[in-house]
């Protein structure tokens, strides 16, 4: 199940109630909402919350390890930011945390500003990659309301052809050109060939989405 | 048998005999070429020489380990394969056998012909005449260098695994000390973060606050169980208790670390008090303490000029019966600063050090109800100390006694 919710969550999974109580405790104490676990296991079981925020997460994890943990996350899809926390300065460990996308490395006892930075560090990257994915989705669910036909020119039109060569290429008139093109447009909702071009970035369209009916009898 | 026709007459053919009988002589014979069969094949050597120690036989054993051919020895002097250091044990011996006495297995050293000390065992018989008078000695003697140098090799693999064991259990110890108080520091550190902004709050949320404040507690006391926990495993494991003779433990660390000494050209100076009382403690914990000692003074003197190297150890009596060990370099020494935090765990001058060592070795002399010491020397170096005082309490040294006699 999941649950909208805008409020920043910060999930802090670590085997130490010491740790885990006085994160929590700190956490709260800046206005953030805390979700506290002592295993990865405990945090998979639970329903996730359609929230940003970021992990605080102890390298050494009962079970698996952080990194372990880490690619889990990325394997169910999860891609909340990792802050790893750690009793012990080991140095190619962290090297390798950040090298896999960790926002920070930090060692307990925490220094209270170099976590709170790191927590708003992590919660400002997912929320801007929220809104990202918001988009994408947006533009995906806009873009399925396209003809094949008008696909087809979008992914011809964006590349820069004029509607000459897209009209001969689609064996089509140039007046029909035309008119799927204006239909895709109004469809995304771009007001430019650039708009539409950006919008193409972000889908993943490109001018070889045409071939396939390019082959068609 | 022997016969002689006395006459030629035919008739009366006379005989003069002499009928000896050789069964006993034929026997000696078989006997003699069977024991000197034994003699040349043996990989000991069996040697005979004069109660003056002129050779008078040397079998091939004794070629082919001391290197010389019978040839160049027979006739000449025994002292050409005895160190000079030892002429006076070897005439010490030449004397017992005259009195007739017999030595067994006596481990001493010789010289080969290519100069090499070697380590043999010597087991010495006088030879009588049939008068039972003693005219010579037949000496047997077995190189056992080897099993020397695998002995020691075996005590110097021993010592370095202590070594390495009781640096790693530290190392591990400290590890997980860190770990384990570094929880519940990070849970007081957060929780005390939190309350200072739950107090800077507009208004100040007290009750969150006030169970920041508890939470804070509740760690500290986590905290000082783990440390509680140490001591009390520390407690569990009481020192051994030997009765041994610190003079000799002086010797075998010297003994151990003689490689060292020499790879570093120095020549440590023993000068040790002939009336020490035996002491009282764990001897391998002491031995580890005066090990670290020199090790420490080694690398003192590491910088200085090799001709420049002085290291003494010296033991004397201490009080009534107390034993008193001072270990002298002439290292860079020691200042002002580095002697107020020397005996501090952690604290080091070296680039490599974990500055462990003298802080272990305080804790064992206080174990021990000794003490530790060091004073820079008014010229070069430093001078460290310790005492170990007069702990023959009565019924210790029973119980001892008794454990020793049940080996």
């Amino acid at each position: 199940m999941i649950v909208a919710r805008e409020q920043p969550v910060v999930f802090v999974i670590d085997d130490d109630a010491s740790v885990r109580g006085g994160l929590e405790d700190l956490l709260r104490s800046v206005g953030l909402a805390v979700e506290s676990f002592g295993s990865a296991q405990e945090f998979l079981a639970l329903k996730r919350l359609d929230a940003p925020g970021c992990f605080v997460l102890d390298v050494r994890l009962p079970g698996a390890s952080g990194l372990e943990f880490q690619r889990v996350l990325t394997e169910l899809n999860i891609h909340l930011p990792v802050i790893f926390i750690s009793g012990h300065g080991d140095i190619p460990m962290s090297v390798r945390a950040i090298k896999s996308g960790a926002i920070e490395f930090l060692t307990k006892p925490l220094k209270e500003q170099e976590l709170l930075d790191a927590v708003q560090a992590g919660i400002e990257r997912d929320r801007v990659r929220r809104q990202e994915a918001k988009l994408v989705a947006e533009l995906r669910e806009r873009f399925v309301l396209l003809t094949s036909r008008e696909q087809e020119v979008f992914a011809l039109v964006i590349t820069g052809r004029p509607n000459k060569q897209i009209a001969y290429e689609l064996k089509l008139s140039e007046m029909t050109v035309k008119v799927h093109r204006s239909q895709g447009m109004h469809k995304m909702g771009a007001r430019s060939l650039v708009d539409l071009a950006q919008m193409a970035d972000k889908l993943g369209v490109s001018a070889a989405q045409a071939q396939p009916s390019k082959t068609k009898p | 048998m022997t016969t002689t026709p006395m006459t030629d007459e035919p008739r009366s053919l006379q005989f003069a005999g002499a009928v000896i009988d050789l069964t006993a002589s034929r026997e000696r014979e078989v006997e003699s070429t069977r024991l000197a069969a034994i003699v040349s094949s043996s990989d000991d050597a069996i040697i005979s020489k004069t109660l003056d120690g002129k050779i008078l036989s040397w079998n091939a054993g004794a070629t082919s380990i001391f290197g010389y051919e019978a040839t160049d020895m027979i006739g000449q002097s025994i002292f050409r394969i005895i160190p000079p250091e030892l002429y006076e044990e070897e005439k010490h011996i030449l004397n017992r056998l005259r009195q007739g006495e017999r030595i067994r297995h006596y481990e001493t050293a010789r010289i080969a012909k290519d100069g090499r000390r070697i380590e043999i065992s010597l087991t010495v018989s006088p030879l009588f005449n049939k008068y039972g008078k003693v005219i010579g000695a037949s000496k047997v003697a077995r190189d056992i260098t080897t099993s020397r140098e695998a002995e020691a090799e075996l005590q110097r693999v021993r010592t370095e695994l202590a070594r390495v064991a009781r640096v790693t259990t530290l190392g591990e110890l400290t590890a997980a000390i860190a770990h384990e108080v570094n929880q519940p520091l990070t849970g007081v550190i957060s929780s005390g973060n939190a309350c200072l902004r739950w107090l800077a709050a507009n208004p100040p949320n007290l009750e969150a606050a006030r169970r920041s404040v508890e939470r804070m507690i509740d760690d500290g006391n986590r905290a000082a169980d783990v440390i509680r926990r140490i001591r009390d495993m520390v407690r569990k494991s009481p020192p051994r208790k030997d009765a041994f003779n610190m003079n000799d433990t002086i010797m075998e660390v010297l003994a151990l670390i003689s490689t060292e000494l020499s790879r570093n050209d120095i020549s440590p100076r023993a000068e040790l008090a002939n009336d020490l009382p035996v002491v009282w403690g764990d001897r391998i914990q002491l031995q580890q303490v005066i090990l670290n000692l020199l090790m420490n003074a080694i690398e003192a003197m590491s910088e200085v000029s090799p001709t420049q190297r002085q290291l003494l150890i010296a033991s004397v009596k201490d009080g009534s019966n107390g034993v008193l060990v001072r270990i002298q370099d002439s290292g860079i020494g020691l200042d002002g600063e580095s002697l107020d935090h020397l005996f501090e765990a952690f604290f080091t001058t070296k680039a490599r050090g974990m500055g462990m060592g003298l802080a272990v070795s305080q804790t064992i002399l206080q174990a021990h109800g000794g003490r530790l010491w060091a004073t820079p020397n008014a010229s070069h170096g430093a001078t460290f100390q310790f005492a170990l005082p007069a702990t023959g309490r009565h019924d210790r040294r029973a119980r001892a006694a008794g454990r020793f006699c049940h080996r």
